[in-house]
Order: structure tokens, then C-alpha cells, then sequence
């Protein structure tokens, strides 16, 4: 008997960056199945393929034994292949309950036949109060329910769920489960990708994990959580070993604990006062909070490193504090000047270099110009000339590629450019986002080989990364980030010990 | 229903004082003004949607009056029938133009929109011998005759355009509770959503096109019998297009009668500006066009708003009859 | 032969003031990612600005025939004011706003100021008497205007400074920066607000030397913005938004184009035509023609 969705051999790849390499698996009728992955592995991409917004460059998509091939978005939700998305979707124009009948209108359904049935799930949700209102006043955790009411309308035999629970209450995340569960009892079957693993481990009778492109295991959930691959994928190759062997954690609320009975070993600081202080941070996108209160300080001279999963909010204190986030409270400092408020241009003119998740790279101009526009502006030439010399001797490969456009660049080479170009400010402080993101094994060896000479010249660096191995090695303290908050901080060699790393990462 | 009474209403009243205007110059206005109402409602039905601006409408004009006219002097054909045909044309370059503009959007659109028009104003310049080239071809008749759209007495064309006003009017409010009116909400917020959710995205976009191209196509057709003669320029020019739209931005494109509001406003000034200057001589398009101006930068979205606003400070209700 | 030849050098004439208008419009795309469709009326009251200070006199003696062109200089500054003044006063707060009212706004101001310009001056044609209107020379057997002569070089050169101060000054080297992302440009430091202001003081300084190298020999009126700007808007497209360098070929290319359809064809088949080669552009490589798929300044 045919699963009721099968994927086999799903590739796809965006120029030269392989998304997906090789998927491969099913989902069976009246079943839950979670998937989970780091940042970048390719769960995202997975979904836009199975609803058909990107066709793939391989392997095919069969749902309910027939060959999805080329069909639409809206086609294969009549099918019954509906989807939720990250960022809620309200129908601002329309009432909750019309932008819910929508999906049954859709189906065929008339008008006052849907708003009867939009009705019925409205209230299964606990949301009848609110069917005439607007949904623009509406918390974030309604207006998921609302987007999961309306592909409900639409009888689904699949529901693709991406992230749906972030940001709900905990009764609403109660309701949520509920009703899955119920749905799924009557015959829909769920595919649910989630960073909350205890919801994942609770819904879900089958677990798959990706990394990278490729299904690293797949299986019952406490069975693979515990898979040596999976933690590596998450937690970086160095570190796996040595967590592998940690006891699990007895399971209790799934929500978050409060930061204070976190953590584990309180940093005094000594000596001089910090370069970096930030306080009590809050700041979040699109009206959502994303950092609850934030504290971290970074001294002179010291590597200090953020961790966390991904979503967890550490590079939202990077954006913060470069003024691409404003601060809505806290406070943020910069040798002993408040810089919570300047504007946008400024962390640059203070001191503080930032190398952007993804290298922001300034794509059509050339490696030299890169380098400059990383200058300031009248700035003593002699200075210029020092950092240039400076930044091509720590990056001997971009020397040959000073004249070609950044675009041209393979990513190892990027990432360098971008180290450079923040270098070229002679910064006290340096930001990097994910220095190793995307990079392969070898390339990252050689960043975090400049990294560490930049270290020995005395350089003070602020760096976040999702994978702990390399970041722990280099730094002097960790901070580890879950939910928005600090869980535990502390010199690198005890956080890298502490359990409630593995717990911030993987839940158990 | 209540609604539809009102504006069935709105529209007797307006058409008995249209009727009992003694002055000539008033009834030019008005009718002036209902046309463009309706052009400007037409215009919303796709721009409110889609958050496009099309400056490209004149032309659903041009092609629908042309049709008529050369269809009714050259070959005979009514032009009640003839009227049909050339909304059909206008339709037929909608459904082009639609598919063709799908994927754009902003300034992009806009410009194709543009062009569109252009393209069919060289055209229709081009073939002078069918179209009379730019000085466009002249409706001359001696009495009445309805079912040529003829009449002698310019109340009647007053009387019908208003009439069209007020049943797009309605139209589009029964539009807005039908299923199309719902699909319409959920593209305008989310079009990936709206797929997810099983809409036909592209199809609902075109129909809503096409729909868009048709009433103005009905007010072109019973325009040009009223006016008389066709300049090319205008009926499928860049000024006519810009007025449509400014207008309806002035009124409100959120508000059913926004449209209707906005073209008020811009007759208006030009009564103002006759009256104290003898000649309109560019007050009113300066006029409309800083108050877009003044309104983006201030943000209030239309007259229709700004109205409710001030009503909500005297009476601390709002105002009935938006939607 | 002659004719063709003819109608070559014609439109190449002719593309270099759109050449001038389309850089401007292109570089504001560029940077700020707007459209702005008063560009036309910026040229409009340049015109007028020019006109106005053309009647007050001429330049005498030893320059002759050319002396109307000493109106270019404080036209240009004329017009930069006016555009550091359309910057502050509605583009910075605009900003925030989504395309749509952007959109809108420079509408907006293109027909108010259409309509601001009948009401002060009326819709007369003006054209201030000069000795270079209508004045031409014959070479190899064909006529080379001298008004449209001169415009093409200066737009040529105009072009070439341009290009070395996008590619050579640190202001250039900001604004590509900028053009191609605002945010990491502030990352790194670069004021992309300063850079929004001078790039609309030097668009509309642009048009504003296009103006003064227009109204020797072009009518002054209300709408005459109206026919370069569109063609401009044809250009930019067709080069590639936000390719300044490219809008030059743009224009130079939409001059031909122009000229030769309406020396072969009828002139309605000639604006059609090049409409059309706009939508298809538009429609089969947004991208521009003259980009290589990145887009540059």
C-alpha cells in the first residue's frame, strides 16, 4: 500500500548553492510525522516544493498515489496538500471568521454553508469571540490559529505545518495539540516542522531530521534525538563526543524556564569595566518580541561567543547592538557612551565592525572597493595602507582577487572579504554572525585559523554561532541564548560541559 | 439590501436635482462628474485590489467608444449592440494585458499600463482613414434616438450616467459579499496565502481585470454619444488616465464611495475656479494633484477618511456608509 | 542612404538630452529604489527657470551665436536646490513609506506641477529668439542642427563625469554601495541618508543642465516634460534600472529608434513601435538590456 505522500530523491539547487541534495522518505495516512533540522538544512525549500511554489531540479513528489509533477499551489490545496506559513497570514480586509471561510469557498463551498463551518472550528479553536472582529489588533498566537482554521477548511488529507507553534500561548499551544490530534485520529496525517522538540516529541510517532541538504535519521523521536548524527548536526562535530555521553534530563513542562533557575554559573566580571555592555535588551520584528531581556558584556581583549538553536535570538543581539533592530528596552553601551538610540551608521564610527550572517557582501563592487568602503572616510592614508597590508596578510588569497567583483567570489573567500572588510576599520570590537555558515569543513578550519591570530593580536571579538565546537575552542566565556533569553553563561570550558548547553539545544 | 436602497435613493435625488438644474454649465459639471465617478470606481475595483497603480484605464475608453462609433457609422450596427462589442473589445485587451502583468509589480505595472495605452492611441492615430485620425470622428444628430443613444436633450446622458453610477455602485458592493469580493481580500493580503488556501491567484487577477475594463468600457460608450466628437488624445491619453486615478485616490480607494467623492472634489474646483477666473486654466489637475501629494505625505486615506475623522470629533460616532 | 544617415545622426541628437534625463531618473532608481514620474516637470520648470533667465540677456560679444548657454550654469544650481529641497521636504519622509504611495506622490506632484505651470504662466509656448534656433551645418551632405548638436556633447561629456565619479570618488563608491543594499552600507559606516540627498541634488541638477541645453531651440510649456520623461522611463528600462551609465545608451538608443520609424514610417507607428519594444523588454528581461543580469550603477 502506497504512503499517502511519498518523496523520493527531492534535489534542488539555487545557482550554486545546493539546497537540497537527496530527500527521501513518507508520510502515511492518519500519521504524525515531525521534522527538524538546524538552520539551513533545507526544511523550508522542502515545503515550498511539496506545495509546488518551486518545482524540483530532481526526483519526484506522489501524494495520494498520484504525481504532483508541475501542478499548482492552489490545485494541490483543493487536493488536500494544504500548508501553514512562519510568519502568520491574515486576510486584514475581511472579518476572522470570513478570512477563515476563504478556504472552504475555495472548496466549493457556499457562502453561508462555510461561515457555518468556519463557525465549527472557530469555536473548536476557542476562538468564537473573536469570528467578527478584525484581525489586525490580534495577537501573533490567534492569528496562527487563524491561518491553521482556514487550510482546515479546506478538509486536507495533509497538513504541512512550518513553525506553526512559535509564538503561541500555552493554552493556545494546548488547543493547537489538541485538535492535531484529533484531526489526525480522523484520518488527516500532519508533517510538522518545529524547533519546539518537546511539542515534536509529543505529536509526533515519527521523527526525521536534516541537515544540510540530506536526512541525517529517521525513526521513533527519543530514539533519534539521541542519534549521535543528529547531534552533531546540531551541535557541531567537537562537541558531539563528549554530550553523547550526558544523561538526559527528566522531561517536565515543555515551556522554558525562567532565566534566573537557569543559570548555572554567574560570570562576576573583574577588572576593568567591559568595552560591550548590554542590558536588559528587548527588541523583537514585525510587533513580535524576540529578545525577553537580554544581559551580556564583552571586555577588552576577550573572545566571547553566543550560542543557541536556531531562533533562539543570537543574532538578534548582534542586529541590536549595529542598530538594525531598534532597542524598544534596555540599554546598550559602548565605552562607557550609550549607543542604544544613535542612528544606523554610527556603531560603525564608534568602533564596533560587524560581519553579517550571510557576509553581507556589496555584491557588484570589487574586493579592493569592498575593502574600502570598510575604511573610513578621511581617514590618514598611512592608516588605510597599514589595514589593507594588515587584512592581506591575514587573507593571502583574496590578494589575487583584489581587482574582481565580490559576486565572483567562492564563499570560503567571502567570508574572508567580509572579516577584512570589517578590519579595514581598525574596530576595537568585532561582531561575527555565523562566521561558518555554509562553508565547508576545510574552509571553516581557515577562517577560524585568521580568527585565532586576530585573537593573539588582542582583538576583541563577539561571536555568535550555531554550531559550539570551533566557537568554544576560540573563545575566553559562552553565553548560551534559548528563547530569547541568556540560560547560562560562563568561561567556555564550563559551558561547554554543562548539560544545559545540550537541554538549550536539543530540548531533552 | 439597506445599502442598495440607499444608493437607489442617493441616485433619485441626484438625478431630480440634475433634472431641475436650470443652468447648463451645472449639468455639464455633473455629468462631467459622474462619469468620471464611474471611471474612477471601475479604476478601484482593480487598483484597490491589487495595490497597482494603473495609469493605462483611458484606453479601456478609447477601445470600447471607437468600436461603437465606427461600427454605428460605418456598418449600421446599434449602438446598444455595437456598445456590447466594444466593451467585449475592451475586455479582450484586459484579459491581455492582465496575463501579461501578473508577475509585476510598483513602478513596473505601472509603466506597462502605460504603455498599453500609448501603443493603442498610436494605433488608432495611425489608421486615420478607419478612426479619423487625430481629429477623431464626430456623432452628429438632429433628434432623439434612444436606441442610438441619441438624445437632443443633455439631461437624458446626466440621467444615465448617474444611473451607471449608481448601479457600478452597487455592484461592486454586492462584489465585495460574493465569493470573488473574498478571494479578492485574500490575494490583496497575502497572495502566497490565498494560493495555500486553494485560490486560483492568476485567474482571479484577470477576471478582476477584466471586470475593471468593462465598467469603464460602459461609461466610455454612453461618453462619446454625449460628447459628440472623439478626440483620440484625450479618450486615450495620459491626463485622462492620471485624473481617473488621482481621483479615486483623493476620494478614499478604501471606501465604496470614495470614487464618487474625489470626482466631487475635482469638479469642484474647476466650478471654483470658472467662477473666479473665467477659465479653469489648470486649477483643477494643480489642485488634484497636490492634494494626492499632501494626502501621501500625511497619510490619511482620502477625503472619505478625512471626513469620518473630523465627523468622529464633532459627534464621537463615526459616520455611516463606508465599507 | 542620406536619409538614413540622417535620421541616425538626428536621433543620436536627440538621445543625448534624453540620455541626460534618463541618468538622472536611473540614478535615483538606483539608490533609492523610486521612480520618479515628476522627473518630466523637473525638466519642465528647469525650462522655465532657463527661459526666465535667458530674457534678462545674452552673453555679448566673443561668444556669439552661443551666447544663450550661460543660463546652463546657475540653471543647474537652480535646479540642485530645488532638488535638495524635494528631498527634504517630501522624499525623506516618503522613505518610509511602500511603493504604491510613492508612487502616487510623484504623480501627484507631476500634475499638480503641470497644472501650477498653466496657472502662473499659461499655456503659451515660449521660446526666447536666439541665433542657434533653427541654425544647422551642412557636412558631407548632411544637416547637423546646432541646438541638438551641442545638447548631444554636452550630455556626452556629462556622461563621462558621471561615470568617473561613480567609479573613482568615495561619494560614488557610496552610492553603488548603497544602491546595491542600504543596510550593510550603514553597517560599514556610509551615511545612506547623505547619500539619498546628493544623489537627488545631482538628478535633478542633471535635468536642470538638460533644460538650459533644451530651450534654444525647444518650446517651453506646461507638458513638455511629459513627452522626454516618458521616453526617458522607456530607456531606463530598456538599459537596465538602475544603470546610469547604461541609461546614456538607453537614451541614445530611443533617439534612433525614434528617428529612423518616423523617417521610414508614420510617426504613430514609430511611438508605437518603440512602446512596444518597452513592453517586451519589460515583460522578457526586466533585467535591462545593457546589464548583465547584476544589477550596477
Amino acid at each position: 500500500m502506497t504512503a499517502l505522500l511519498e518523496i523520493k530523491g527531492i534535489a534542488k539547487s539555487f545557482g550554486a548553492v545546493r539546497s537540497l541534495v537527496d530527500i527521501t522518505f513518507s508520510v502515511e495516512d492518519h500519521s504524525i510525522v515531525g521534522l527538524i533540522g538546524p538552520n539551513g538544512a533545507g526544511k523550508s525549500t522542502l515545503i515550498n516544493i511539496l506545495t509546488g511554489v518551486y518545482a524540483p531540479d530532481g526526483g519526484n513528489v506522489q501524494f495520494a498515489g498520484r504525481n504532483l509533477g508541475r501542478i499548482a499551489t492552489a490545485e494541490r490545496a483543493r487536493l488536500g496538500l494544504v500548508r501553514t506559513f512562519q510568519r502568520p497570514t491574515p486576510i486584514l480586509d475581511l472579518s476572522c471568521i470570513e478570512g477563515v471561510m476563504v478556504g472552504g469557498l475555495a472548496r466549493g463551498l457556499s457562502v453561508g454553508k462555510a461561515r457555518n463551518a468556519a463557525l465549527d472550528i472557530l469555536t473548536s479553536l476557542g476562538l468564537r469571540e473573536a469570528a467578527d472582529q478584525s484581525p489586525r489588533k490580534l495577537p501573533t498566537g490567534h492569528l496562527k490559529l487563524l491561518d491553521f482554521a482556514r487550510v482546515l477548511m479546506l478538509a486536507p488529507r495533509l497538513v504541512l505545518l512550518d513553525e506553526l507553534m512559535a509564538g503561541l500561548s500555552f493554552s493556545e499551544l494546548e488547543v493547537v495539540l489538541g485538535a492535531i490530534e484529533r484531526l489526525a485520529d480522523r484520518g488527516a496525517s500532519f508533517l510538522v516542522v518545529e524547533h519546539l522538540l518537546d511539542v515534536i516529541k509529543r505529536l509526533s510517532r515519527r521523527l526525521v531530521v536534516m541537515d544540510a541538504g540530506i536526512i541525517v535519521a529517521a525513526g521513533e523521536p527519543t530514539e533519534v534525538i539521541r542519534d549521535p548524527r543528529v547531534i552533531e548536526a546540531y551541535l557541531g562535530d567537537e562537541a558531539g563526543a563528549v554530550l553523547v555521553e550526558a544523561e538526559p534530563a527528566p522531561v517536565s513542562s515543555p515551556l522554558a524556564l525562567s532565566s534566573e533557575e537557569l543559570i548555572s554559573t554567574p560570570f562576576k566580571s573583574a577588572g576593568t569595566g567591559p568595552m560591550l555592555e548590554v542590558n536588559d535588551l528587548v527588541t523583537g520584528y514585525d510587533g513580535i518580541e524576540v529578545l525577553h531581556g537580554v544581559d551580556l558584556i564583552v571586555k577588552e581583549g576577550e573572545t566571547v561567543c553566543i550560542l543557541g538553536a536556531n531562533g533562539a535570538g543570537k543574532s538578534t543581539i548582534l542586529r541590536a547592538v549595529m542598530r538594525q533592530l531598534p532597542c524598544w528596552r534596555g540599554r546598550v553601551s559602548f565605552l562607557g557612551e550609550d549607543i542604544t538610540n544613535v542612528k544606523a551608521f554610527a556603531p560603525a564610527h564608534v568602533g564596533i565592525g560587524y560581519v553579517p550572517e550571510g557576509r553581507g557582501m556589496l555584491a557588484s563592487l570589487s574586493v579592493r572597493e569592498n575593502l574600502e568602503m570598510g575604511a573610513h572616510p578621511g581617514g590618514a592614508r598611512a592608516a588605510f595602507a597599514r589595514n589593507l597590508e594588515r587584512v592581506l596578510s591575514l587573507f593571502p588569497a583574496l590578494v589575487s582577487r583584489l581587482g574582481d567583483a565580490a559576486a565572483n567570489l567562492s564563499g570560503g573567500q567571502q567570508q574572508m572579504l567580509a572579516i577584512g572588510r570589517a578590519l579595514m576599520g581598525s574596530p576595537k570590537l568585532v561582531l561575527l554572525d555565523e562566521p561558518s555558515l555554509g562553508l565547508a569543513p576545510q574552509i571553516v578550519s581557515h577562517v577560524y585559523g585568521a580568527l585565532t591570530e586576530l585573537k593573539s593580536s588582542g582583538q576583541a571579538i563577539l561571536l555568535v554561532e550555531q554550531t559550539v565546537g570551533k566557537a568554544l575552542a576560540l573563545s575566553d566565556r559562552a553565553y548560551v541564548v534559548d528563547g530569547g533569553k541568556v540560560v547560562l553563561t560562563g568561561p567556555s570550558d564550563n559551558v561547554r560541559s554543562d548539560k544545559l548547553l545540550r537541554d538549550a539545544y536539543l530540548g531533552l | 439590501m439597506r445599502r442598495a436602497l440607499v444608493i437607489f435613493a442617493a441616485w433619485m435625488a441626484a438625478a431630480a436635482a440634475g433634472l431641475l438644474l436650470k443652468n447648463d454649465y451645472f449639468a455639464s459639471v455633473a455629468t462631467a462628474m459622474a462619469f468620471l465617478a464611474l471611471w474612477a470606481q471601475s479604476w478601484n475595483l482593480l487598483c484597490g485590489l491589487t495595490g497597482n497603480i494603473s495609469l493605462g484605464h483611458s484606453v479601456f475608453v478609447a477601445v470600447a467608444a471607437y468600436v461603437t462609433v465606427i461600427l454605428f457609422q460605418q456598418a449600421g450596427v446599434s449602438p446598444l449592440l455595437g456598445g456590447l462589442l466594444g466593451i467585449l473589445g475592451s475586455v479582450v485587451l484586459a484579459s491581455i494585458v492582465g496575463a501579461a502583468t501578473l508577475r509585476l509589480r510598483g513602478p513596473y505595472f505601472t509603466l506597462a499600463t502605460l504603455s498599453a495605452a500609448a501603443v493603442v492611441l498610436s494605433l488608432i492615430l495611425h489608421y486615420s482613414q478607419l478612426t479619423g485620425g487625430p481629429s477623431g470622428l464626430a456623432i452628429t444628430f438632429a433628434q432623439d434616438s434612444p436606441f442610438d443613444l441619441e438624445f437632443t436633450n443633455v439631461r437624458a446622458y446626466f440621467l444615465i450616467a448617474t444611473g451607471l453610477l449608481a448601479a457600478v455602485t452597487l455592484f461592486l458592493d454586492f462584489l465585495k459579499r460574493s465569493k470573488l469580493g473574498f478571494y479578492i481580500a485574500a490575494i490583496k493580503s497575502s497572495e502566497e496565502a490565498a494560493a495555500a488556501a486553494g485560490i486560483r491567484v492568476a485567474l482571479v487577477k484577470v477576471i478582476v481585470f477584466c471586470l475593471s475594463a468593462a465598467l469603464t468600457a460602459l461609461g466610455g460608450v454612453v461618453y462619446v454619444f454625449y460628447i459628440g466628437f472623439m478626440d483620440p488624445n484625450f479618450l486615450s491619453g495620459l491626463t485622462l488616465s492620471v485624473e481617473i486615478a488621482l481621483i479615486a485616490v483623493v476620494g478614499g480607494m478604501d471606501y465604496l464611495i470614495g470614487p464618487i467623492i474625489g470626482a466631487i472634489f475635482y469638479e469642484a474646483i474647476d466650478v471654483a475656479a470658472n467662477a473666479t477666473f473665467g477659465a479653469s486654466g489648470g486649477w483643477d489637475v494643480m489642485l488634484l494633484g497636490f492634494a494626492v501629494v499632501v494626502m501621501v505625505m500625511t497619510e490619511p486615506r482620502g477625503l472619505c477618511e478625512l471626513t469620518i475623522r473630523l465627523l468622529r470629533l464633532i459627534h464621537r460616532r463615526p459616520a455611516r456608509f463606508w465599507s | 542612404m542620406i536619409i538614413f544617415l540622417q535620421s541616425i545622426l538626428n536621433g543620436l541628437l536627440i538621445g543625448g538630452v534624453y540620455a541626460l534625463v534618463a541618468m538622472g531618473l536611473n540614478l535615483m532608481f538606483g539608490v533609492m529604489k523610486l521612480v520618479n514620474f515628476a522627473h518630466g516637470e523637473f525638466l519642465m520648470a528647469g525650462m522655465y527657470v532657463a527661459v526666465g533667465l535667458a530674457s534678462l540677456g545674452t552673453l555679448p560679444g566673443a561668444f556669439g551665436m552661443f551666447g544663450i548657454y550661460w543660463v546652463a550654469i546657475p540653471t543647474m544650481f537652480v535646479m540642485a536646490a530645488v532638488g535638495l529641497a524635494f528631498y527634504l521636504l517630501l522624499l525623506d519622509r516618503a522613505a518610509r513609506f511602500g511603493e504604491s504611495p510613492q508612487i502616487l506622490l510623484t504623480i501627484g506632484l507631476s500634475i499638480g506641477a503641470q497644472g501650477l505651470a498653466q496657472v502662473l504662466r499659461g499655456s503659451g509656448f515660449k521660446l526666447v529668439p536666439n541665433p542657434i534656433n533653427g541654425a544647422a551645418i551642412r557636412f558631407g551632405g548632411l544637416n547637423l542642427q546646432l541646438g541638438p548638436a551641442i545638447a548631444f556633447i554636452v550630455a556626452l561629456a556629462a556622461t563621462i563625469v558621471m561615470a568617473w565619479v561613480l567609479r573613482a570618488t568615495r561619494f560614488g563608491k557610496s552610492a553603488r554601495a548603497v544602491a546595491e543594499s542600504a543596510e550593510t552600507a550603514e553597517m560599514l559606516g556610509i551615511d545612506a541618508r547623505r547619500v539619498y540627498i546628493v544623489s537627488t541634488s545631482i538628478a535633478i541638477g542633471l535635468v536642470g543642465l538638460a533644460a538650459a541645453l533644451l530651450i534654444p531651440y525647444q518650446y517651453t510649456f506646461p507638458n513638455v516634460g511629459q513627452n522626454f520623461v516618458v521616453v526617458a522611463f522607456l530607456a531606463i528600462v530598456i538599459a537596465g534600472l538602475g544603470n546610469v551609465v547604461g541609461a546614456v545608451f538607453g537614451g541614445l538608443l530611443m533617439g534612433v529608434m525614434q528617428s529612423l520609424t518616423a523617417s521610414y514610417f508614420d510617426l504613430d507607428l514609430s511611438t508605437a513601435a518603440i512602446y512596444l519594444l518597452f513592453l517586451a523588454v519589460l515583460l522578457l528581461r526586466p533585467q535591462g538590456l545593457f546589464t548583465r543580469g547584476r544589477r550596477t550603477l
